[in-house]
């Protein structure tokens, strides 16, 4: 099998496992009140929604000769992927949803930042090594899945950033 | 609409919205919604908030129009 295929079915799995201890944690610690229950309820409804577009969306292009030259399968279904993932963050965000009472968004800020610096060293190193984003004249899953990584951690930190500017301003009304 | 009776009663018990939320084990944009009508509550939540804030339900959400 490809080995890049071996990679989005790893990551995959990842994800699979990271939900289940997700649904655990969240469950033990009964975190998110019943109006952020359902905001995230409708965040999945609209996420999934968004997947399928994107998905629908990828086999459509790769009919275009062009995009199939340029854009490897498995990095175009991770791009959708990561789509649908950022649409449910920007919605769960945006609607005081994505933190439970107990979080601390400026703590979760910094992760985000950190995980979209590696994400972006990662590709510059690849840029420096190689010359150019691409493998083989294809944009591929390394390191186009860090550019994916970095672009919806940057979305998802200026969302945030957006979120904590209101609620501060909020505040002081 | 918005829950002027939740409010004023807030207000008259000298709590912020982050108080009654502690109070009540939701977030205070929880409580913000349900002020500014935006969010209806589950009868349970309605219910710690009338204990919260030492109210009956009528009093609360009960609208005479």
């Amino acid at each position: 099998m490809d080995k890049s295929l071996w990679l989005v079915i790893a990551v995959l799995a990842g994800l699979v496992v990271f939900g289940i201890f997700l649904s655990w944690y969240t469950d033990r610690k009964q975190t998110f009140d019943e109006r952020q229950l359902l905001i995230r309820a409708k965040a999945y409804r609209i996420g999934y929604i968004s997947l399928i577009v994107a998905v629908i969306a990828i086999t459509f292009l790769q009919t275009w000769e062009k995009w199939t030259s340029t854009v490897d399968t498995p990095f175009a279904m991770l791009s959708a992927l990561m789509f649908s993932l950022m649409v449910f963050g920007v919605y769960c965000v945006t609607h005081d949803a994505f933190f439970h009472r107990t979080d601390n968004p400026k703590a979760y800020l910094g992760i985000c930042i950190a995980v979209m610096l590696l994400n972006v060293l990662a590709v510059i190193r690849h840029v420096k090594d190689n010359g150019t984003l691409f493998v083989g004249g294809k944009l591929t899953l390394s390191p186009g899945g860090n550019m994916l990584f970095s672009g919806m951690f940057l979305v998802l930190v200026i969302t945030i950033v957006i979120k904590m500017i209101l609620v501060k301003r909020e505040d002081e009304e | 609409m918005k829950n002027l009776k939740m409010k004023a009663a807030r207000a008259a018990k000298d709590y912020s919205q982050e108080q009654l939320a502690d109070a009540c084990n939701v977030s205070r944009q929880t409580i913000s919604a349900i002020e500014k009508g935006d969010y209806n509550p589950t009868i349970n939540l309605c219910i710690a908030i009338c204990k919260a804030l030492d109210k009956t339900l009528d009093e609360l959400f009960w609208d005479e129009q």
